[in-house]
């Protein structure tokens, strides 16, 4: 798992590459926890080279949106999820919560609004 | 669905049937279809003529004997041989050939089972927010109760500052018995005494509470390895997560992770079956758990629209819109939560039946009382 960060008019955008599973979910807890420890409380993580997500891995990104949302009152956004990890991201709901959108600039603009 | 832990340390044979065995049962088998065979040929129409079948009995009684002794070799020195043995043979005492397959049967089917039932709620075990759910339907109507205990408690508790070295060993155990987060924290406190027998003693008393979830956090995986797909294992570890995270026995970041464990679990429960909406209130209870309040309602939601009457999920989102008010002031909400509950058709269809559910006093409790003043309402 590779996650390359790039900031765009003060959002984070995490483009996150291969697997996010119980091995590689420390790796993107890392990263994504860089990016809020550098100060950005606007992220969106960019799923479109990502072609798993298992249990452990959804969990991560979890509890990394409840420590970015309800701790540091941050705002998260989902691209580029193809339509098995969408089906699976919709049982949990929090598709109905969290923007998700196709293209990361799009989800940037969402929650840059 | 119930689910099963597996706490003793010996594993279940896996290295297959001995052959021995199967050949001691086969010759059983033969033995009592012979048998069968010979006695039913040899019976008289007139049964007050003829003698007795003894060739027969005997080959029957030699069936079973090598039903018994067949599944002792299957079973090998374990300390349940015998009574597998005992049962295989009684099913072919008294079943026949029939009753020997049967037996063997369930032998085979059954010995790969756990052997010791949930450590919680075996009836209820569904799922581990379901026990939290049967807690609280405990705090509503056994309320007094639990005061009761609490106010005999409490006094002792006060005393700690003072109190000497067996009063401050009596409060522990005290502590350790109940079990409840409170008295864990408070325990994990007198962890820190000064006085190295109390220390101590809190210490061995909290290790218990840790090895005893260690040891089946340990037994499910292991047994997940073997079974990755096995969903209800994946629940059940979820529960004993649930269970370790709300123990009081973790700190603050060891909770977070626990509560990350219990959420993995979920999913990838849910990635198996994922029609199961009880699964998904059992998210959404976690996600309240750490104020994810809007979450929690949008997952309760999508069960209600499939399921409109499910209990769970209609106290779930009242217990969502009732801390949500709360924590944001907003009595516009509880309105809203109230409006909700009105409206739930599912309270007011509640069937006479359904009062046996433990979960009917907590529907009493959100619904009784408002039911019964609108119904009064008109007189007034």
């Amino acid at each position: 798992m590779q996650c390359t960060a790039q900031v765009e008019s003060g959002v984070a955008i995490l483009h996150l590459h291969g697997k996010l599973d119980a091995v590689s979910v420390a790796d993107f807890r890392e990263e994504a926890q860089k990016q809020v420890r550098s100060g950005y409380r606007r992220m969106v993580l960019d799923f479109a080279q990502v072609d798993h997500v298992d249990g452990q891995g959804l969990a991560g990104l979890v509890a990394f949106y409840r420590r970015l949302t309800v701790e540091h009152k941050g705002r998260l956004a989902i691209a580029g999820l193809n339509p098995e990890l969408r089906m699976f991201f919709d049982r949990t709901a929090l598709t109905r919560v969290v923007p998700v959108a196709y293209e990361w600039q799009e989800a940037a603009r969402e929650v840059r609004s | 669905m119930t689910i099963a832990v597996r706490t003793d340390a010996t594993q279940p044979k896996d290295d297959g049937l001995p052959l021995v065995a199967a050949i001691i049962w086969a010759f059983g088998a033969l033995c009592s279809i012979i048998a069968c065979f010979v006695m039913l040929s040899s019976a008289p129409r007139d049964t007050s003529v003829g003698g007795f079948p003894w060739f027969g009995a005997g080959l029957h009684l030699t069936g079973v004997v090598l039903a018994y002794f067949g599944t002792r070799v299957a079973k090998g020195s374990h300390p349940s041989s015998a009574g597998w043995a005992l049962l295989v043979s009684f099913f072919a005492l008294f079943g026949g050939p029939l009753g020997f397959l049967a037996g063997v049967a369930c032998y085979l089917f059954g010995v790969g089972q756990p052997t010791e039932m949930p450590l919680v709620d075996v009836v209820k075990a569904e799922m581990f927010v379901r026990t939290t759910a049967h807690s609280k339907v405990e705090q509503a109507g056994a309320f007094d109760v639990q005061l009761r205990e609490e106010l005999r408690t409490q006094p002792i508790v006060d005393l700690l500052p003072y109190a000497d070295v067996a009063t401050a060993i009596a409060i522990i155990n005290k502590l350790a018995d109940q079990r409840k987060r409170g008295d864990l924290i408070m325990l994990r406190e007198l962890s820190q005494d000064r006085r190295p027998e109390v220390y101590q003693f809190a210490l061995s008393r909290l290790d218990e509470f840790e090895r005893d979830y260690a040891t089946r956090i340990y037994h499910l995986k292991e047994q997940l390895n073997y079974r990755p797909d096995d969903v209800g294992l994946r629940v059940e570890l979820a529960k004993v997560y649930y269970d370790y995270t709300n123990s009081g026995l973790l700190d603050d970041s060891l909770e977070d992770y626990y509560w990350e464990m219990t959420l993995a679990q979920l999913f990838e429960a849910m990635r198996f079956e994922s029609n199961r909406q009880d699964l998904v209130v059992d998210m959404a209870r976690l996600f309240l758990m750490r104020q994810m309040y809007r979450e929690a309602e949008a997952a309760v939601d999508d069960v209600l629209r499939k399921e409109p009457a499910n209990l769970d999920a209609q106290l779930l989102m009242l217990e969502c819109m009732t801390e949500r008010a709360q924590i944001e002031g907003d009595p516009a909400l509880l309105q809203q939560a109230r409006k909700r509950a009105l409206e739930s058709a599912w309270a007011i269809k509640l069937p006479r039946s359904q009062e046996q559910h433990p979960l009917f006093k907590v529907a009493q409790y959100w619904f009784g009382r408002t039911r019964t003043s609108e119904k009064a309402a008109p007189h007034a």
